[in-house]
């Protein structure tokens, strides 16, 4: 079984992206990503599927202009996560939805045939 | 042994290093500083990890936006108690996803916790909190003007 691999600081990354938190996991029909967007508007959300990779982009405001800031731990900018998708991922079925903060992306496996006897001649 | 810094690590030391209102808003923080390792776990945890926030203030109010993505609203407390405000929460995992596995773990589950100690004019009695997208806002609105001051007669024998 392949893994879905994640590419980490590949060459040409924007240093000024931040690197989106997200967990991979299996599922009964795929692998799942979750990915951690908290306070990013759903409009400014994109999942785009390219030359087998998997790109996630988001941007978000502060939650304070800086007059009126007195602390800032969270990501502001650009953001971005980068997968690497193995060959059985079935690309015309991956969806995604955005819940509370997280982004699901389903990335279901391609129907492969199962077990057969091969017929000996 | 002390782990490479992650950015997220890098960003929260210049927070610290420019703000001029330390000592409001960050007083609990150093306990959980050690326990906060992003990306890193693997099962639950025995300790409430630190939940990142940004704070704000206005003629008005205090604000505070406290990233809590992928729970839900009745599982996050929010509690003032002797000038010290905490934001408690627990992230449940789907029974499903643990029993299929991880190849990658960077959102954690259990329970986060952060604590912020209140300037004195906020007036606990119109603190309001909302979950929205993964962020919990919580405005702290200020005593009026002239509330915090009070003249006390001196009265005769």
């Amino acid at each position: 079984m392949s893994l879905i691999t994640l590419s980490c600081c590949h060459p040409g990354m924007r240093e000024k992206e931040v690197q989106i938190e997200a967990s991979v996991s299996r599922t009964d029909e795929g692998f799942q990503i979750r990915a951690a967007l908290p306070g990013v508007e759903k409009e400014r959300i994109s999942v785009v599927l390219e030359k087998g990779r998997l790109i996630i982009r988001a941007s978000r405001d502060p939650a304070f202009s800086p007059d009126r800031e007195i602390r800032r731990e969270l990501a502001a900018g650009e953001m971005t996560k980068e997968f690497y998708l193995p060959e059985s991922i079935d690309t015309e079925g991956v969806t995604s939805r955005y819940e509370n903060g997280v982004l699901s992306v389903a990335l279901p496996l391609r129907q492969q045939a199962g077990p057969r006897a091969v017929s000996i001649e | 042994m002390k782990p490479v810094k992650t950015n997220e690590d890098k960003r929260m030391d210049v927070a610290r290093r420019y703000d001029p209102f330390r000592g409001f808003f960050d007083e609990f923080e150093s306990m959980f500083e050690d326990f906060f390792r992003p990306g890193l776990v693997s099962g639950a945890r025995d300790y409430p990890a630190a939940i990142h926030a940004d704070v704000g203030e206005d003629d008005e109010k205090y604000m505070i936006s406290a990233a809590l993505p992928g729970m839900d609203e009745e599982n996050i407390k929010v509690n003032v108690e002797d000038g010290i405000l905490s934001i408690q929460a627990e992230r449940k995992e789907a029974e499903k996803e643990e029993r299929k596995g991880y190849f990658r773990r960077e959102i954690g589950y259990g329970r986060y916790e952060r604590r912020f100690r209140l300037p004195d004019n906020v007036n606990l009695d119109k603190v309001d909190a909302r979950y929205k997208n993964g962020i919990l806002d919580i405005d702290l609105p200020k005593k009026e003007k002239g509330m915090s001051r009070k003249e006390i007669k001196v009265k005769g024998a």
